[in-house]
């Protein structure tokens, strides 16, 4: 089981704010870093051709003609192009034909402070996140920590102390014996540990029965527990076969879980998403900051899409559909169990982190919950029905407030009308 | 009332033989199969000895456990480009229809994840308005037979070579066609009827690509009498429109229209409108009939005759309602007075009556239509200016095309559609067989399914789609179209025939786009939107059609049915004089010989669903047998026949039919054939005949039949049933004077009549019309049709069952209740709904040598009980005997028995009996009334099925759906779930039991759920009608109702609190979810 210790992404996080802080560029071009990402990432990146040609070097590029210099072009440029084009701008209308005639948006709303602190940007380009040695170390070495090994080093902390004490007594008493002969003492009778042990028993029955009784009830209640565990994957993270970043999607760039798992609204499994959702992005965006291409070329290869120019690389020009993404499933419950998303999602209003976690905030996800039927229990038995502008539960409401009318604190959770009958899940 | 009545199940009730008496004290009639569940043959000569096992058991124990702690690991795998209808987990719904020359209806398909799962009615069809019968649900499941054609084979030098290209195929096709047409060789298209209008253009562009191509149309239960009827006395060679919904009349001789006759889902749901009690009128229904079919035993009143004395029937119900005709003699009394008593009420609803024939001699077809005409039903209760396209093969035509193929001036034949090796009758016509005049064709091409009966005989087999894979379209009748559209992509490498006779016409078009260019060149829909609207109902009713009746429903009982062209044309007698009449009349002559009535039964129709272990496990209507056809006889000619001594119910004993009691076999012999059966002996046959089904005896079942499936009668090669189309005769009549002689053999029949029998209680009721509106809400009070049987409380004081209870109220008030409705006027027993619940509850097949050991699994049966007058002296007498083992020295059996039929399912008590003697807790109650069933507590005590008091629930003796071949070689074979294939058929909403543990209705909670959470989402409450049963949506006379019981408004609350309903055993005191309503006779007393 993987996990990156808390401390170690705090390091991390703490070495990327430094990093922020010290780095400084003029600044204009920082600012025009900011108007170039909230207006031309859409259809332009740095370093390679999107919709729109590569920005990486336009400054060297661009031949002002009538406009003078490049940053008088440019800025004509941004604003709109059109015009450029229509003066007859051989540059222009040479970038328009290379691009396939695709008219780039007009952005006449910048002003010329903007427009010249976007300049200024295109002549540096995006500031790069250098990696801080401290927190790159920190993310290579990722503390590997393991739950259960807790426990088994107390357990064999526990058990080499008692061998100890075991092995010391018997040296002890061979070291007396040794001692006392030598000083003509009589000796200590050759009672072993254990016999001692039992003769200790023998003359303190009381004291001896009761830490019996509480040895019985510590086995006894760590083989229950295990005997619970049986079955049970919590905390289950398998390796998946692209390594999807649930805190970057989820978390940093905060799409909404259904856009992907769009099913959980209408239908009783919340989907894994299919490569065409993923491309609705991924066509734009072709590289990640942790690996960078690497896993995102692994989608692109289970679907035949060629990154550089744009297209599907089949005879057909379509997604191919000869291969399958064998995404291994975290949360499995029983084939008996019926148990449905949409109830949950759409008409109980269940948040998807109240049963999976703060999924955005887990690199790789991994089972939250213990998926047991107690687990599913208790909820129904704490959670009041979402009764709130749904007309369905008015006659079931209704018919409830007299069935129930002398009961006090009366809490309408989910139990109430059936939650834990059998048929609700099992069928 | 002076006498009353007696219900039984079969003979062995009726007689208390003691076999049946001690079977059924048991639930289980068998001990537990230890050796099968153990299976290997090596494992129970092993010499395991005590301290072994122990410590192989307490091994194995920790070896499990330790194996579950191992964490499975579990792939899930999305689709890469989602099609934007599928939401895993959303099922689809796709209008289509349903079409094999047979059977016709319009269906929905329910597809889960791509692969359609269900099939139920289609509500916009007008024709069929939602109907269908269990061959049309069953039907699903055969899509997923793994033995299928897979791709084109060829026979070469005797062999097959199968699995080639489907381009080779063409091109040596296209080649042989070619120089059979060059050579001026005639080459014939036979099928079966086609109704469909682009596959008749695809034909024409066929005949036109090779000339001397002939359309032969060839139906395996042919109309042609009717055809040929109507053809001399209207000039027309149709088949009218029924509209049994307007007949307050309905006189049937010999015609089975609820389960096989022409579109019986048509007129089962017509005449479902008609049989409720409390509606304007009643229909009264008169059958005159051979066998007791499945109309016959809805019928008010029956009589049997022979089948040589249908047309005298006929002549004579003709001169009773006033045509001129001398009547041949040979009835007996009580006919005449019957058929009498038919002309009476005939001619008093004159012009809404109707009089149908099942025979298929034309000239008793015309007496039938003389009589109609002469009762004026013409333009009110049947139509032939608005013909029902169903039928259209002509034996006439059919009998000509062997003649020239015998002769050998055939040169080509391509078959499609139809099987005609195995359902010709031994000799045609006046020539030979099929199979030998088709031997005589130089190029003979199959287009069917498989290599079957008459593909074994041709040289080229290209495999035909199943229909769920296929496009087609239909015209049942004028102005009506109904489009058949693929639910899945095709699973093998096969071809619709359609587009195979393209192919060889050098039309390379998709049939898809050739019936839309059709539909758009023949102007009845063009344009994307309109075709797209056209597919997405399945129907497309053209423009001289009326407003569509949108509401469905038949509580509001509204007829769905042809009403195209409204002003039906009267057509006056033609060509046909009375001294026609008389002259046909007069070729009908009675014998005294031994007569063979051959008849299609419900769940096999006309053999094409062999292969469909759904169907041929569903038990036959009346005789409740499962997995064979035999012969049905009356009782009494069984006694003489092998000779059975003992007086009256004394010699019945004999005729047990259980588990270790196989039945007789006879020999039947004629047409030169000779063939063995079973004999089933069935009250309500006419004497001295015998019936047999057709559709059995299939070449297909071969290897599917189990060695003790036959007592040791079968020898290599052993079929489910035998194949009785030989005996058909030479003018294709479906009856035929025979020999018959006993034999020593027996044979044992799986039935199911006597299975979780009620012991005796009364639990169906029943009265008559007369005394249904006299008592009206008097009926549960004393002396009323419907009287509540009242217990004495220690006071000595009458209460009723629901004031006098020992266990508190389940919260029976919160939220929903759910409950049935079923009313018994208007089951007619098809059995629709078994199937249906099969397929949506993943019910496990079990076989035939199961079915015997009393192990079936449908989760509802329908109890067939038979009934005959008791009188009430000896019944007063009686009560102090309290014995069922006393009530045969009280009564009669009628000659012609009546017949109720009972859908019985969980009842769903409030009270259950099994719920309390659980020792897991695994069958509980639920708030809505629901008996709940958790499948993964069950330990398998089976104390709750013992304490059932109405046998409902069901054990799970072997692992049925296992994949694990070699432990369970007993179920592979007849269980679709054993395959990859046929598991695809599985509802993945339910889960699929196993071994041990028990089943049983769930009042298809699955459906419940999924109705509410659809509620929740749209967000308001569940509107009545909204969430169906299976069996309730496949019923097509809406017998079976399903709601909510707490919803005052629902359909069930209010018909529940009719005085004519019932709950079974309500002195019991279980409180029942499932109500009855009483069977209303139409007849006086």
């Amino acid at each position: 089981m993987r996990k990156i210790s808390s401390i170690s992404s705090l390091l991390f996080l703490l070495a990327f704010t430094l990093f922020f802080a010290s780095n400084s560029f003029a600044q204009d071009a920082k600012a025009g870093e900011k108007i170039y990402k909230a207006n031309c990432t859409a259809c332009h990146a740095w370093d390679k051709k999107l919709t729109g040609p590569a920005l990486q070097g336009v400054t060297d590029r661009v031949q002002a003609g009538a406009y003078g210099d490049v940053d008088g072009w440019l800025k004509a440029w941004i604003k709109d192009n059109a015009k450029v084009r229509a003066s007859g701008d051989a540059y222009g209308n040479q970038v328009y034909n290379a691009n396939a005639q695709g008219a780039m948006t007009a952005f006449g709303f910048l002003s010329d402070a903007q427009l010249a602190d976007l300049v200024a940007f295109l002549y540096v380009g995006p500031s790069k996140p250098a990696v801080d040695p401290n927190a790159a170390a920190a993310v290579a070495t990722e503390v590997v920590e393991d739950s259960d090994s807790d426990l088994w080093m107390i357990l064999i902390v526990i058990g080499i102390a008692t061998l100890i004490i075991v092995i010391f007594s018997g040296v002890n008493r061979s070291m007396k014996n040794a001692a006392n002969k030598k000083e003509g003492l009589p000796l200590e009778d050759g009672k072993s540990f254990w016999e001692a042990t039992g003769n200790w028993i023998q003359s303190h029955k009381k004291l001896s029965s009761i830490i019996g009784f509480f040895l019985v009830l510590v086995l006894a209640k760590i083989g229950w527990d295990a005997l619970l565990g049986i079955g049970v994957y919590q905390d289950y993270q398998p390796k998946q076969p692209i390594a999807f970043p649930h805190d970057l999607h989820a978390g940093k760039n905060e799409i909404d879980c259904k856009y992907c798992h769009s099913s959980a609204r209408t239908s009783k499994t919340s989907g894994i998403p299919s490569a065409n959702v993923c491309m609705n992005c991924h066509k734009a965006v072709t590289e990640g900051s942790r690996s960078g291409k690497t896993e995102i070329q692994k989608l692109y290869d289970y679907i035949g899409w060629n990154p550089d120019s744009m297209k599907y690389m089949t005879a057909d020009g379509k997604m191919r559909n000869d291969t399958v993404i064998e995404w291994v499933k975290v949360h499995n419950l029983p084939d008996f169990v019926y148990f449905n998303h949409s109830q949950h999602v759409e008409v109980g209003k269940v948040a998807c982190q109240k049963c999976h976690g703060e999924v955005e905030k887990m690199q790789e996800v991994k089972q939250f919950s213990e998926l047991t039927m107690g687990w599913c229990v208790n909820c129904h038995r704490e959670t009041e029905v979402n009764f709130a502008g749904n007309d369905y539960y008015i006659k079931i409401h209704e018919d409830a407030k007299k069935e129930f009318k002398h009961k006090k604190d009366f809490k309408f959770t989910v139990d109430k009308i059936g939650g834990l009958e059998c048929a609700k899940c099992h069928y | 009332m002076t006498e009353t009545k007696k219900y039984w199940k079969g003979l062995e009730e009726l007689t208390a033989a003691p076999q049946f008496v001690e079977q059924s004290q048991k639930e289980f009639a068998e001990h537990v199969p230890v050796d099968k569940f153990l299976s290997d043959s090596e494992a129970t000569e092993s010499k395991t000895h005590r301290r072994d096992f122990l410590k192989y058991l307490g091994f194995s124990v920790t070896a499990a456990s330790l194996a579950a702690c191992e964490s499975p690991v579990t792939k899930a795998i999305p689709y890469l480009n989602k099609p934007e209808e599928i939401t895993p987990g959303v099922a689809n719904y796709y209008a289509s229809t349903y079409f094999d020359g047979y059977d016709f209806a319009g269906v929905v398909v329910k597809t889960r994840e791509g692969r359609p799962i269900h099939i139920k009615g289609n509500k916009h069809s007008l024709i069929t308005g939602g109907a269908v019968n269990a061959r049309v649900n069953s039907s699903v499941l055969e899509l997923y037979d793994a033995k299928r054609g897979k791709a084109p084979a060829k026979k070469s030098a005797g062999a097959w070579k199968k699995g080639m290209e489907w381009s080779t195929v063409d091109k040596e096709i296209s080649t042989q066609l070619a120089s059979v047409s060059a050579a001026n060789g005639k080459i014939v298209l036979l099928t079966g009827t086609l109704m469909s209008p682009s596959s008749e253009k695809a034909i024409a562009e066929f005949a036109a690509k090779f000339p001397g191509t002939e359309h032969v149309v060839y139906d395996s239960i042919s109309s042609s009498g009717i055809l040929k009827a109507n053809s001399m006395m209207f000039g027309k060679s149709a088949v009218p429109a029924y509209h049994f919904d307007k007949a307050k009349v309905i006189v049937s001789l010999g015609a089975d229209f609820l389960a096989g006759w022409l579109n019986s889902n048509q007129y089962a749901a017509q005449y479902g409108i008609t049989r409720k009690p409390d509606g304007e009128w009643m229909s009264k229904h008169f059958q005159f009939e051979t066998k007791m079919s499945l109309t016959g035993s809805n019928a008010d009143v029956r009589a049997t005759v022979k089948p040589s004395e249908q047309g005298i029937a006929a002549a004579y119900l003709l001169k009773a309602v006033g045509g001129s005709i001398s009547v041949p003699a040979g009835l007996s009394a009580d006919v005449k007075k019957k058929l009498d008593k038919a002309a009476a009420e005939l001619k008093a609803a004159k012009g809404s009556s109707l009089v149908v024939a099942g025979s298929n001699n034309s000239g008793v077809q015309l007496l039938v239509n003389a009589i109609n005409e002469q009762l004026g039903n013409y333009g009110s209760t049947l139509d032939i200016q608005n013909a029902l396209n169903i039928r259209k093969g002509s034996d006439s035509d059919y009998s000509a095309l062997v003649a020239k193929m015998a002769a050998g001036s055939v040169g080509a034949i391509i078959i499609a559609g139809v099987n005609p090796v195995y359902s010709s009758p031994a000799k045609i016509g006046k020539g030979g067989d099929f199979k030998s005049a088709l031997a005589k064709v130089k190029v003979k091409i199959y287009l069917g399914d498989r290599l079957d009966e008459t593909g074994a005989e041709c040289d080229y087999i290209c495999p035909d789609n199943h229909y769920l894979e296929s496009w087609n379209d239909y015209n049942p009748a004028k102005g009506h179209y109904n489009i058949a559209q693929p639910a899945i992509n095709k699973l093998f490498s096969t071809r619709q025939w359609q587009e195979s006779i393209l192919s060889w016409s050098g039309n390379s078009t998709s049939f898809r786009d050739y019936i839309q260019n059709n539909w758009s060149s023949e102007g009845l829909v063009s344009g994307a939107a309109a075709w797209n609207e056209a597919v997405q109902h399945g129907v497309y009713v053209g423009n001289a059609a009326p407003a569509v009746v949108v509401d469905d429903k038949a509580k509001v009982a509204t007829p769905k049915t042809d009403e195209v062209d409204a002003a039906m044309a009267t057509v006056a007698v033609g060509s046909v004089t009375s001294a026609d009449l008389n002259k046909f009349a007069s070729e009908f002559k009675t014998s005294s010989s031994w007569e063979i009535e051959l008849y299609v039964k419900a769940g096999m129709g006309d053999g094409r669903h062999a292969l469909n272990p759904w169907l041929q496990e569903l038990p036959d209507p009346i005789t409740k047998v499962t997995w064979d056809n035999y012969a049905t006889m009356h009782p009494e000619d069984v006694k003489e026949l092998f000779d059975i001594k003992g007086e009256g119910y004394e010699g019945f004993n004999e005729l047990y039919l259980g588990e270790k009691y196989p039945a007789k076999v006879i020999k039947i012999s004629a047409n030169g054939t000779e063939i063995e059966v079973p004999v089933y002996p069935l009250p309500g046959q006419a004497r001295k005949t015998v019936s047999l089904a057709l559709g059995y005896g299939r070449s297909i079942t071969s290897g599917i039949a189990r060695e003790e499936w036959s007592g040791g009668m079968y020898k290599e090669g052993a079929l489910i049933g035998v194949n009785a189309f030989p005996l058909i005769s030479n003018e294709f009549e479906y009856s035929n004077a025979v020999t018959i002689t006993a034999t020593t053999a027996t044979y044992p029949l799986a039935t199911t009549q006597t299975h979780h029998t009620m012991m005796g209680r009364k639990i169906v009721n029943e009265t008559t019309l007369a005394k249904f509106h006299k008592d009206g809400d008097k009926a549960k009070e004393e002396g009323g049709y419907n009287e509540q049987e009242l217990l004495t409380d220690t006071y000595g004081k009458k209460r009723k069952p629901e004031e006098l209870d020992l266990w508190e109220d389940q919260g029976v008030g919160l939220g929903h209740r759910w409950g049935m409705v079923i009313d018994l006027s208007t089951c007619i027993g098809c059995g629709a709904c078994a199937t249906a619940c099969q397929s949506e509850n993943n019910i496990p097949v079990v076989g035939k040598d199961e079915v015997r050991r009393s192990r079936e699994m449908h989760w509802i049966r329908i109890d067939r009980y038979f009934s005959s007058t008791v009188n009430k002296e000896k019944v007063t007498e009686l009560d102090q005997l309290n014995s069922i083992a006393e009530y045969h020295t009280a009564e009669v059996p009628d000659e012609e028995p009546q017949v109720v039929f009972q859908p019985v399912m969980c009842q769903h008590c409030n009270h259950a009996p099994c719920e309390t003697v659980c020792p897991v807790a695994a069958t509980t109650h639920s708030q809505e009334g629901l008996n709940q069933m958790a499948y993964n507590r069950c330990i398998g005590t089976r104390y709750c099925a013992n304490n059932c008091p109405f046998k409902v629930r069901r054990f799970n003796w072997f692992q049925y759906d296992s994949l694990n071949l070699t432990q369970y070689p007993d179920f592979n074979k007849i269980n679709p779930a054993h395959d990859d294939l046929g598991r695809m058929v599985l509802n993945p909403d339910v889960v699929v039991r196993s071994r041990g543990v028990i089943e049983k209705c769930s009042m298809c909670v699955q459906r419940i759920q999924h109705g509410k959470l659809e509620a929740k989402k749209a967000g308001h409450a569940v509107e009545d009608g909204s969430i169906e049963t299976a069996c309730a949506e496949a019923c097509p006379t809406h017998a079976i109702q399903f709601g909510d019981l707490n919803d005052t408004n629902s359909y069930v609350s209010k018909a529940s609190k009719e005085p004519r309903s019932y709950t079974m055993l309500d002195e019991v005191g279980v409180k029942p979810n499932v109500y009855y309503q009483t069977k209303v006779r139409n007849i006086e007393a």
